[in-house]
């Protein structure tokens, strides 16, 4: 999650106007999930990919690490979509006998999985997209402008922030712990694990409150108003988004058609 | 007469599990001078800061800003804290935002302030500290010192009279601790009024135009370090120690190496002094 973190940032995305970016891949998970065919799924997952390792420049092997995460929940889910039953053994591979029916993988099932996976794969490839050229401060940003209201917005924006404190002093809390022999045997695992969970309660909840007076220190009114980052808006940006988005349509209208 | 920038008098504070943290203190801060607060862990020093820009309501006693006491409304104290800036010890408790920009901006933008003037005016304040390569950078991969830098630069852009630092050196190194006390002074030649906390009678010693000695909650002494670092008496009894720049003064004096004129002040004084 940091390094995620960390490539938004040094992307050279990152002036790119949050909306137009989050418009591209809102429309491009849009058009898969809506049009439902492998030609737009495939299409979306390859340049998507694609515009993460050329336009993006994040190296293709932290990509691949990446895509491998979401894969290995998709390949188990998928196998559980492509083995079927039948009453007679016909169509089916390998065609296995149990509990009174026929099981394995049949053509039609096989089809099913294998679409399923490619949609799964293009969605997730174009939020990769959008996390690794956006960060979060930019998120909340689009949230501002479609009028999302301010607890909201104002809240992602202290989790965000929160989450890597957190993670710090959970870290440290773990080490303090180790280094004083803590997490041994059976019971000292359990022990150990539930002072640090509770530690972390009690320390975030003081950080709160010293956060709290440190917003306060600054006039803090009720709403986190922030002057925006300055943004390069280009309509030459908006001109790719949408010649994409309907590049993707001409290939459903008339790619489609050869594929089926 | 012009009155002091920030007064307390008799200032008693209690938190809620029954602590006294503060018995009955009394300082005055005139304008445009560099002080000190100086007190061991716990002397009530970030308790007493607390209550500068009414961020803690005093159990008993009072604070004056320029003579006028301080008032508890909503309003009163929103004017309070523009001209009373904080920069708190830990940068993480201050700086909310993931964007250096974004963080820098927001007191500007609780005080009302315009967009392009908001801008105008962290893009000097950005110059001004150095940090201008830094605001489209997240705040939490940030060095400690860059943090304290940014957590400055929020405070600044509110342009306060101001300027309260608590425990300013804790945590960085000696070169970044250098450059944020070398901001401070810049900022005080400035017209600003700076006040410090700090454990540190070295940085004390060399740096401040008034000290005060904390001890549980009270003041022990106070006045010009010369006059409060004199009184080893009271320094032992608030569990600190003697500048080593005075110390070495004190026994060349002593072995008659040098003529009883001035104690040095910095480094390059004492350097001097022993040239001569
Ligand atoms: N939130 C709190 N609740 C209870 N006691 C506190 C709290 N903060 C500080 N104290 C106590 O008040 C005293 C003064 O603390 P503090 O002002 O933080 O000292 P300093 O900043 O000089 O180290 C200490 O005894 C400390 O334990
Ligand atoms: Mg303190």
């Amino acid at each position: 999650m940091i390094r995620i973190d960390q490539a938004a940032y040094s992307s050279p995305w990152y002036s790119f106007h949050p909306a137009v970016k989050l418009g591209l891949v809102a429309a491009s998970l849009l058009l898969v999930l809506a049009l439902d065919t492998e030609i737009i799924s495939i299409s979306v997952l390859l340049s998507m990919s694609l515009l993460v390792i050329l336009a993006a420049r994040v190296s293709w092997r932290f990509y691949l690490n990446l895509m491998l995460i979401p894969l290995c929940f998709l390949v188990a889910g998928c196998a559980a979509v492509a083995v079927t039953n039948s009453i007679q053994p016909h169509g089916l591979w390998p065609a296995v006998y149990a509990g009174g029916l026929w099981w394995g993988i049949s053509d039609g099932s096989w089809h099913q999985a294998q679409a399923l996976m490619l949609r799964c794969l293009a969605c997730v490839s174009a939020m990769y997209l959008l996390a690794l050229t956006t960060p979060v401060v930019q998120l909340v940003y689009v949230m501002r402008m479609l009028k999302i209201p301010d607890v909201i917005t104002d809240l992602t924006g202290l989790i965000y922030i929160n989450i890597f404190t957190f993670l710090q002093t959970a870290q440290d809390i773990y080490i303090a712990q180790q280094s004083r022999c803590g997490y041994r045997g059976f019971k000292g695992q359990f022990s150990s694990l539930s002072a640090l969970v509770s530690n972390l309660f009690l320390k975030n909840l003081h950080r709160t409150s010293a956060c709290y007076d440190g917003l306060l220190a600054r006039g803090f009114n009720g709403s986190l108003e922030v002057l925006e980052e300055p943004y390069i808006f280009k309509p030459v940006h908006l001109a790719a988004v949408s010649i994409f988005i309907s590049s993707l349509l001409m290939i459903y209208f008339y790619g489609g058609r050869y594929a089926a | 007469m012009q009155p002091d920038l920030l007064t307390v008098r008799d200032l008693y504070y209690r938190y809620q599990d029954g602590t006294n943290a503060l018995n009955g203190l009394n300082i005055s801060v005139p304008v445009n001078c560099r002080a000190a607060i100086l007190g061991a862990n716990g002397a009530g020093k970030s308790t007493l800061f607390l209550h500068f820009n009414g961020l803690l309501r005093p159990l008993a006693g009072s604070v004056y800003y320029r003579g006028r006491e301080v008032q508890y409304n909503k309003k009163a104290l929103m004017n309070l804290r523009q001209r009373v800036g904080i920069v708190f010890q830990n940068p993480d408790h201050q700086l909310f935002s993931a964007s250096v920009w974004q963080d820098i901006s927001f007191g500007l933008m609780n005080q009302g302030c315009g967009k392009a003037e908001a801008r105008m005016r962290v893009e000097a304040v950005g110059e001004q500290l150095g940090i201008s390569e830094l605001f489209f950078r997240p705040t939490h991969f940030l060095s400690v010192g860059q943090k304290k830098m940014v957590s400055l630069a929020g405070v600044l852009a509110m342009e306060p009279e101001l300027i309260i630092c608590d425990e300013p050196t804790a945590g960085l190194d000696p070169e970044n601790a250098q450059l944020f006390m070398h901001v401070l002074n810049q900022l005080q030649q400035q017209g600003k009024t700076i006040v410090i906390s700090t454990h540190d009678v070295n940085l004390a010693y060399q740096w401040a135009d008034l000290v005060w000695l904390l001890h549980r909650g009270q003041v022990l002494a106070e006045g010009s370090p010369l006059e409060v670092f004199d009184q080893d008496e009271l320094l032992k009894q608030a569990h600190l120690e003697t500048p080593w720049l005075l110390e070495i003064w004190r026994v060349m004096e002593a072995q008659g190496l040098v003529s009883a004129d001035m104690p040095p002040r910095s480094k390059a004084q004492l350097r001097q002094a022993l040239h001569e």
